[in-house]
């Protein structure tokens, strides 16, 4: 079954076309990713879902429920973490919690379990402004699941993290998809997309211009060939597609004078600038 | 609208509220201020002091009862023209009260004979309301179990054969001063911000995504805006002797006045987007809003004057000034409260119109 199922969506502002007939489906219990440079129209697209924006065009169910007739339905079946940290600042993580939990008519005691998953239990009572901001990201987590949503939306979740704070937010997201919670994810994190997304869909200039999953992209637009660098210490590409030099590959490598193989598949990134011309970071 | 939603976003605004030193301060300031001037200007009477006097020509167990009471000085005459003339003249007696023949032996017989009471309307606010808590506090200790007498209340407001002067009573003015200044503070400052703090720190975005509507947000908002004015109104009536002069025109008074300034201060949180915005405009505004009260004392150009009048709390001070003076007619106070109401209805109109605009 699908949990979220996009067709022909679109989005203008003052003229300018942010999205542009975007269709896609995420099953449930699937990460999917949306990989793109800033301004590629991610952002609105979590919006236009999430029942924060009304679609120009297109259609959009979320958990079956349409995004704008069903704008409350919609609402209560998702968690939305945002780009930006939005917390309230003067409050505790406790008191954020627990305002969270009243707002969606949950039991108080949510908060605290929701602290403890997230690891945060020991700082409910310390002010948001003492947090860093791997541990903001993680309370973020934990307000978005408070009424226990089946689908995740994360916006760009690791922006601006350190190496370590990203790894935790990455394992919580393995976590959660591990339990049957489907994930919707921007970024414009390759590794990330990479590691964490079972397809992802590039979006460039508001379009999609390529959907499938990592290993699948890297086949249809990468080249499947290796280095080979020899005990000599030279080296040589070899185009596995060309069924002589897989056979070369072969014989030295039984005649003992292959040192090392690297695969040269294409990364993400790569695959990126080829569909679009341009890198994710620009 | 679900309750428990707006409930959860009043409950929260109002604890996260007092954590900011800029809200805190406006809510704090004019209870201050009032409390600052009272102190310094003594404005409020010392209600311990009462001098009254009394009309007894068969010498009742009431003016005994009074002339015992700490703090009461009772000045007894000869008839119900020197009662009048006391009690009319400036800085003579708070009140006055005639004393029928025979009240003694009425009262013991049940009879409830007629007590009148006259109340020098040329004295302050807390000073009669004193005054009237004494005598009816001691009309009936002389019988706890019923009513002892019926008691008729009559207002005094100029000296016997002398022209009506209308009286200045700093305490009334400073008082009207300091509600309508809380009232605007708290709905076109404290409004205003806690809905574009929203805005401004994306927070909204969280509120919108969660079950609540654009609609409970400003409510919660709305709610939030009206526990401070009552708190703010409620202390600083409480801390003045806001009570004395008409009580129920005063309540409706800081009633609408609370609304109608909340639905200002919802409509500027609706169309600003900044902290920046808000901290420009609303002093801006504060002071066009607060300009009736200080003009009301003054004599003003006629053109002045009658831009003031467009100004909805003009109304609201004048209604205010009125209750606690305890001048306040049918026909004023209903003017007031009609326009105050009006403008409510107005601003409230606007407001929806914009979230409907907003809404998805």
């Amino acid at each position: 079954m699908n949990s979220i199922e996009t067709k022909n969506l679109s989005r203008t502002f003052n003229g300018r076309k942010a999205v542009q007939e975007v269709t896609f489906t995420v099953e449930e219990g699937e990460i999917f990713g949306l990989l793109g440079p800033n301004g590629a129209g991610k952002t609105t697209t979590i919006r236009m879902l999430t029942g924060q924006l009304r679609p120009t065009t297109g259609e959009a169910t979320v958990a079956g429920f349409h995004v704008v007739r069903d704008r409350g339905r919609v609402k209560s079946k998702i968690g939305v973490v945002f780009e930006f940290q939005n917390l309230y600042e003067r409050m505790t993580g406790g008191e954020n919690l627990r305002f969270a939990a009243r707002l969606y008519g949950c039991d108080e005691r949510r908060a605290r379990e929701m602290l403890e998953r997230v690891d945060l239990q020991e700082r409910a009572n310390d002010p948001i402004r003492s947090y860093s901001n791997g541990m903001k990201q993680r309370l973020l987590i934990a307000r978005a699941l408070i009424h226990e949503p089946r689908i995740l939306f994360l916006d760009e979740p690791t922006k601006g993290l350190d190496p370590t704070a990203s790894r935790k937010i990455r394992d919580l997201v393995k976590e959660l998809a591990g339990q049957g919670v489907t994930i919707l994810l921007t970024t414009h994190y390759m590794e990330e997309a990479d590691q964490l997304c079972q397809r992802l869909a590039f979006l460039n200039e508001g379009r999609i211009v390529a959907l499938d999953t990592p290993r699948q992209l890297k086949v249809t637009y990468g080249q499947r060939s290796v280095q080979a660098t020899f005990t000599d210490g030279q080296s040589r590409i070899l185009n596995l597609d060309h069924p002589q030099e897989g056979r070369l590959l072969g014989e030295w490598a039984a005649d003992g004078r292959i040192m090392t193989i690297h695969s040269m598949e294409a990364t993400l990134e790569e695959i990126f600038i080829r569909l679009t011309g341009k890198g994710l970071a620009e | 609208m679900n309750g428990r939603t707006v409930w959860a976003i009043a409950q929260k605004d109002i604890v996260d509220a007092v954590k900011n030193r800029y809200l805190l301060i406006s809510l704090i300031l004019p209870v201050g201020l009032s409390l600052m001037f009272r102190v310094l200007f003594g404005s409020v009477p010392d209600v311990g002091g009462l001098t009254m006097a009394v009309y007894d020509p068969s010498g009742s167990r009431l003016t005994a009862a009074l002339q015992t009471q700490p703090g009461v000085k009772v000045l007894k005459v000869d008839s119900e023209e020197q009662l009048k003339e006391q009690v009319s003249k400036m800085g003579a007696a708070v009140g006055g009260i005639a004393v029928p023949l025979n009240f003694d032996s009425e009262v013991n017989s049940g009879r409830r004979p007629q007590l009148t009471v006259f109340l020098n309307m040329q004295k302050g606010g807390a000073q009669l309301a004193a005054f009237r808590e004494l005598v009816s506090e001691q009309v009936w200790a002389l019988n706890p179990a019923a009513e002892p007498a019926r008691i008729n209340w009559s207002e005094v407001s100029a000296a016997v054969g002398s022209p009506t002067t209308a009286t200045f009573r700093l305490d009334a003015y400073l008082l009207v001063l300091f509600l309508v200044m809380s009232l605007t503070m708290t709905g076109a400052f404290v409004v205003p911000l806690l809905l574009v703090e929203e805005k401004d720190k994306h927070t909204m975005e969280f509120l919108l995504v969660s079950p609540a509507t654009t609609s409970e947000v400003v409510a919660g908002k709305a709610l939030t805006g009206l526990a401070y004015s009552a708190l703010g109104a409620g202390t600083m009536i409480a801390l003045n002797h806001g009570w004395s002069g008409n009580w129920p025109v005063t309540f409706f008074a800081v009633l609408l006045g609370a609304l109608f300034l909340v639905a200002a201060g919802l409509l500027m949180g609706s169309v600003f987007r900044t902290m920046m915005q808000v901290n420009t405009w609303s002093s801006i505004i504060m002071l066009v809003l607060l300009a009736p009260t200080w003009f009301s004392v003054f004599q003003m150009p006629s053109v002045l004057e009658t831009a003031v009048r467009l100004i909805p709390t003009y109304y609201l001070a004048d209604l205010l000034n009125h209750s606690l003076n305890n001048t306040a007619t049918l026909a004023g106070a209903g003017i007031d409260l009609a326009v105050l109401l009006g403008s409510m209805i107005l601003a409230f109109g606007v407001v929806i119109w914009i979230l409907r605009r907003q809404e998805l």
